[in-house]
């Protein structure tokens, strides 16, 4: 279960230098100008039980992201209230975390120790993983000799070995050739199946729709439809 | 402002009685302690990695550069003070070693969160002590390095080791808890204020002039400075490994008095920073 009551959230105002905040006092900048809060969620009001697979839409800029990130815990709401139960894993951008020195197996060790896995768990699991990897002899390398494509599938197969409850993803990876494509999609499908709540942001009507049943559609930072995913993703469509 | 209920704890188990796999984190329980000791264990082995990799020597370094450094200022310096080489150079090897714990605690804590700041936005339920505990980690690896080097020092100049030197043990301990949260502090402080970073700097170097370092403390006792010795944790925090490995003797009950109030001290600070900081600190980065 994953509730949210009335949250918002509010980025404060970036601090100013001396000079600008003198500047400011003597007129010489005008007040407008003045760095400002921004306040990526408004009064959002979700509720999410165990089995259900949510899609959360939007444009640009209406706080998906921040949604999610408010989910998992990386931020704290202004206001309100969140309330998770179950082990929670959010997966963003698969970039963190790569220490370049290192080889690929102590890359895998880092990015399942951060994951929350523990270092029997990611023992048990490493074979799997560098399988899936399909590096090879590559993994004894340090990353720094990989290509990009190397990257992803390296991140790609760590952050797909944990089993989450409540999986939270952001846009995951568009991986590189077309046949790892293939195979990232059923693990990914697999650990999906594996979590009792999915919430997935994405700019694809056709993934939410294939993958969801319910679709929120976010609109700066303010729920703005709430339904099932074909519902609301034909309203989005409309532009409605 | 509401705090935000779980997931930093919630661990209600589901309808069914399981429990999620893989990603169990019991916020403040013991397991969790391990698992973020573990998560700053890797990156401080990597740090360590990083720094040495494409040098020659390699982590030799660690304990050539103190030496080396002890050499000049040493050979200098005794003459200055009126010292004997023999005594001296052990003397100063020792608490430069000590104190460059000491710096890199603080000055690599001033950059723990900045340094991370992709985990801190990407990931969540990392505890934020991760990261100052694989600076603090890193650094006394490289001390624990330094005081072979030194020991090493000790015995070439007709020292010798005793079951006095036992006594280290614990207080390494110390200098660890210490260590640790000076860098909490200088993380949370630093992250806050950008500012913290430059001040420091100076109050560092200023605490390297007021702490026997170069000279030995009788010589701020005859200069009517004797209370820059009582007030100063890192004078007692030296004196409870100085004592033993030096002079093969039990240190003084005030010191190890002097190094607990100043740890726990600072270890307060840090806590009571860190709680301030927790739902903040990722703003401010």
């Amino acid at each position: 279960m994953l509730e949210l009551a009335a949250v918002s959230l509010t980025f404060p105002a970036p601090k100013g230098s001396l000079r600008d905040r003198i500047s400011r006092t003597f007129g010489v900048l005008p007040q407008d100008e003045m760095p400002k809060a921004v306040t990526a969620l408004r009064d959002v009001g979700i509720k999410i039980e165990r089995g259900e697979r949510v899609g959360i839409i939007g444009f640009n800029g209406a706080g998906k992201t921040t949604l999610l990130k408010v989910m998992c815990g990386i931020y704290a709401p202004s206001a309100g209230r969140v309330v998770v139960e179950g082990d929670v894993a959010c997966l963003f951008e698969l970039a963190t975390g790569f220490e370049m020195e290192a080889t690929g197996w102590d890359n895998i060790l880092t990015r399942g120790l951060l994951l929350g896995l523990s270092r029997a768990e990611i023992r048990d699991r490493m074979r799997e993983i560098a399988e899936f990897t399909e590096l090879g002899s590559a993994l004894d390398r340090p990353l720094k000799t990989y290509s990009a494509g190397m990257f992803v599938r390296l991140g790609f197969a760590v952050s797909t070995a944990i089993s989450p409850d409540v999986l939270l993803l952001d846009e995951v990876i568009a991986a590189g050739d077309q046949r790892f494509h293939e195979k990232a999609r059923r693990r990914l499908e697999q650990m999906v199946a594996r979590a009792s709540i999915l919430v997935l942001v994405s700019h694809s009507m056709e993934t939410v729709r294939q993958m969801c049943g319910r679709a929120i559609w976010l609109n700066d930072g303010a729920v703005h439809r709430d339904g099932p995913a074909d519902e609301v993703t034909a309203a989005y469509e409309r532009g409605a | 402002m509401s705090e935000a209920v779980a997931p930093l704890g919630d661990q209600t188990p589901l309808a069914d009685g399981s429990r999620g796999a893989g990603t169990r984190q019991r916020f403040g329980s013991r397991q969790a302690h391990l698992h973020t000791i573990s998560i700053a264990w890797q990156l401080a082995r990597l740090d360590i990695l990083r720094r040495y990799t494409a040098t020659m020597l390699g982590i030799v370094w660690a304990v050539l550069a103190p030496l080396l450094m002890s050499a000049v200022i040493g050979v200098v310096f005794a003459r200055l003070f009126g010292q004997d080489l023999r005594e001296f150079l052990p003397y100063l090897f020792l608490n430069l070693t000590l104190w460059a714990f000491f710096g890199a605690a603080i000055d690599s804590g001033a950059i723990a969160f900045l340094a991370a700041e992709g985990y801190i936005k990407q990931i969540a339920k990392v505890s934020f002590y991760t990261y100052p505990l694989r600076m603090v980690l890193a650094a006394f690896i490289t001390l624990l390095l330094g005081l072979m080097a030194v020991t090493a020092v000790i015995l070439v100049f007709g020292g010798r080791i005793s079951p006095a030197w036992l006594l280290v043990v614990p207080g390494l301990a110390a200098w660890l808890l210490f260590g640790f949260a000076v860098c909490t502090v200088s993380a949370v402080l630093n992250t806050a204020v950008r500012d913290v970073q430059h001040l420091q700097a100076v109050a560092v170097q200023a605490l390297f002039y007021a702490t026997p370092v170069m000279f030995p403390p009788k010589l701020l006792v005859e200069h009517h400075l004797g209370w820059l010795l009582t007030w100063n944790p890192l004078y007692h925090l030296m004196m409870i490994i100085r004592v033993p490995m030096l002079s093969n003797d039990v240190p003084e009950l005030s010191h190890y008095v002097a190094s607990g109030l100043s740890i726990a001290f600072v270890t307060l600070f840090a806590v009571i920073a860190m709680r301030v900081a927790r739902s903040r600190l990722v703003f401010w980065l």
